[in-house]
């Protein structure tokens, strides 16, 4: 039997094993050169492996002499080929890296690439404090592709991890939509150059940059901005963006924020202040950076926000309130947060939908309540938002492990959410779940199905 | 054809066992070698269309792997992570040589979309494998000298390191 399933398996067609191959990352597909002949062939004649996406990671530095020489043979093997779409060489650690870079990309950007990422970072660097994740850029970006004319034209997206470069070069990627820069220092004169000289971009992100002296860059035509634990010194960000859609922060605490908007334009706002290091009573600066953003449809906050936020002069709800029609929360639903939940909910008037993605959060330390709450009875005794009455028709909750308070949180909105349509609950099964585990996640949810329901409408799914 | 709105059509296909299948033809639209071959026929099909590559485990397994994709596609919600869920049972639940029968099977009967997912699966099974488990796995034979095979290791090092120990 083994034999013959064998003899079917060589002689699938070249075809096929094509196909394998081009699932491959590079380097696994470089290594099947050595299974046969056959395979040496193959190897030679694929253009469809995963190539456009070079990675090197861990090559130790004396590896590095025989990558290069590969690299040479591959591409003299391929050199009618080029790549026209994506192209992303990460190297890391990224010490002697300049011949590869040199060699590859010449190669590989022949006629240029709408999508270029460069990656230099070193992986372990996500784990480190933020303050302390100051690394000298570790390659520069090759010159000559400044000048090169095919790139010039074609280079849509543009992304560079630890990678220095000369910003009014820029200038001449005239196609440049979208930019990511990561792990750089980053003067405040070099991003309005960029702005300024590249005023058909879309898109600018900014992951744990530093050196930047202040965000205040006036007019902003961005439709995305995203600034991820970066290091601002003043913790100012300032602009007006008329046509910004789409706003992502994460820090460990709210910016100092003088931001202005255009409602019907923004669509989507994304507050992240986990890095948070302990409880700190920043309320009132949370609430002005949060009221920045009152016309945002969409407005995803994380567990440090729901604990933070109530500390401020408005414990309870934003006066005016925020015109927030879709609310995520990405918590835990630890007692630390419950203030805050109410108080988003109280702040939201035309909430119609909730998503709540349950999962382990950063439960600071020091944590004080806003007002005198009894936290162990929290669920007993609770007020009926606005949007309850109003609006909410549907809740989520994602990644349900059925503690008692995202039980007690459930039986809340079936019980007092009177035009509520949909309550779906997704129980956490992960691939290492112990199978009782997840069953007993789900008998627990069931047990919400006998709560007596606020609206008649409500259909619980529970999956 | 107007008649039939309510029920949906169904295709009876027949393996190389003579186990016949009933498929909507919602779901045979999807397995493009009898979709061409209903295109082909001119009336409707009614007798069972012959499959002469394809064995009963296979074409059973392909259907429910259909079946499941189709269901997840009407809800659109949750769609990508109950299909991701499934998919990842999909591939542990088969052994090797039924990996294999099965790219087959579904290459013969062109379902992209699944093809295209048995091959990350095979990607998957040889990534950061012995060359050796590799030319078991495919059934290779090593036409190399040993000569040769130093030679090609040496000349493509950066890639062979870390590799799993024969």
């Amino acid at each position: 039997m083994a034999e013959k399933e064998t003899d079917k398996i060589s002689s699938l067609p070249e075809e096929l094993l094509l196909n394998v191959l081009s699932s491959l990352p590079f380097k696994e597909a470089a290594k099947t050169c050595i299974l046969s002949k056959k395979w040496l062939k193959l190897w030679q004649s694929t253009n469809t492996v995963k190539n456009n996406q070079l990675e090197c990671n861990n090559v130790e530095v004396p590896q590095r002499k025989a990558f290069n020489n590969f690299i040479k043979i591959w591409i003299t093997l391929h050199k009618n080929y080029h790549l026209h779409d994506k192209f992303t060489l990460s190297v890391s650690p990224p010490f002697n890296c300049g011949d590869i870079v040199g060699a590859y990309v010449d190669f590989a950007l022949e006629d240029g690439v709408k999508d270029l990422e460069l990656d230099f970072a070193e992986a372990q660097w996500e784990d480190e404090h933020p303050e302390e994740n100051i690394h000298d850029a570790s390659v520069e970006f090759p010159r000559h592709l400044y000048e090169k004319k095919k790139l010039h034209q074609k280079l849509e997206s543009l992304k560079l991890h630890s990678c220095s470069f000369e910003t009014k070069n820029f200038a001449k990627f005239v196609a440049l939509k979208d930019v990511t820069l990561a792990w750089i220092p980053l003067k405040l004169e070099s991003i309005r150059t960029l702005l300024t000289t590249c005023e058909w971009m879309e898109s600018l992100s900014l992951k744990n940059c530093w050196d930047i002296e202040s965000f205040d860059v006036k007019k902003l035509e961005l439709k995305k901005l995203v600034i991820d634990r970066c290091m601002i010194g003043t913790d100012y960000i300032g602009f007006e963006a008329p046509n910004l859609k789409i706003f992502k922060y994460c820090g460990s605490m709210p910016p100092v924020s003088e931001v202005k908007v255009e409602a019907g334009t923004i669509e989507e706002a994304d507050l992240d202040l986990s890095p948070m290091d302990e409880f700190f009573e920043c309320g009132n600066e949370l609430q002005n950076f949060l009221q920045d953003f009152f016309a945002a449809n969409v407005l995803t906050v994380c567990s440090v926000i729901l604990q933070v936020i109530p500390s401020g002069d408005e414990p309870v709800r934003l006066p005016g309130g925020l015109r927030v029609r879709h609310l995520k929360m990405k918590i835990q639903m630890h007692p630390q947060e419950f203030c805050g939940f109410l108080w988003f909910l109280n702040s939201c008037p035309r909430l119609t939908k909730v998503t709540i993605d349950l999962h382990h959060c950063n439960i600071l330390s020091e944590y004080e309540a806003p007002y005198d709450v009894d936290l162990k009875n929290f669920w007993k005794r609770l007020p009926v938002p606005t949007c309850f009455r109003r609006s909410l028709t549907e809740v989520e909750m994602n990644g349900f492990i059925a503690t008692s308070d995202q039980l007690y949180a459930c039986s809340y909105f079936i019980s007092a959410a009177s035009i509520l349509t949909k309550l779906s609950i997704h129980v956490l099964n992960n691939k290492n779940d112990d199978p009782h585990t997840v069953e007993m996640r789900r008998i627990l949810a069931s047990q919400l199905l006998h709560i007596p329901k606020a609206s008649r409408d409500l259909a619980i799914i529970i999956r | 054809m107007s008649g039939i709105s309510d029920t949906e059509r169904m295709i009876t296909l027949k393996t190389v066992e003579g186990t016949l299948f009933d498929v909507k033809s919602s779901i045979a639209k999807d397995i493009k070698t009898v979709q061409a071959f209903i295109d082909d026929s001119d009336d409707d099909v009614t007798s069972p269309i012959p499959l002469p590559n394809v064995f009963t485990r296979e074409l059973s397994r392909i259907l429910d792997y259909l079946n499941n994709h189709h269901r997840f596609r009407s809800d659109i919600e949750k769609a990508d992570e109950e299909m991701a869920r499934y998919d990842a049972e999909f591939a542990k639940s088969m052994s090797h040589e039924e990996l294999k029968a099965l790219i087959l099977a579904a290459n013969y009967l062109n379902v992209k979309d699944l093809l295209e997912f048995l091959n990350q699966t095979v990607a998957d099974v040889i990534q950061n494998k012995s060359v050796e488990f590799v030319r078991n796995f495919f059934g290779i034979e090593n036409d190399y000298t040993p000569e040769e095979e130093e030679k090609l290791r040496n000349e493509n090092e950066w890639a062979f390191n870390g590799v799993e120990q024969d």
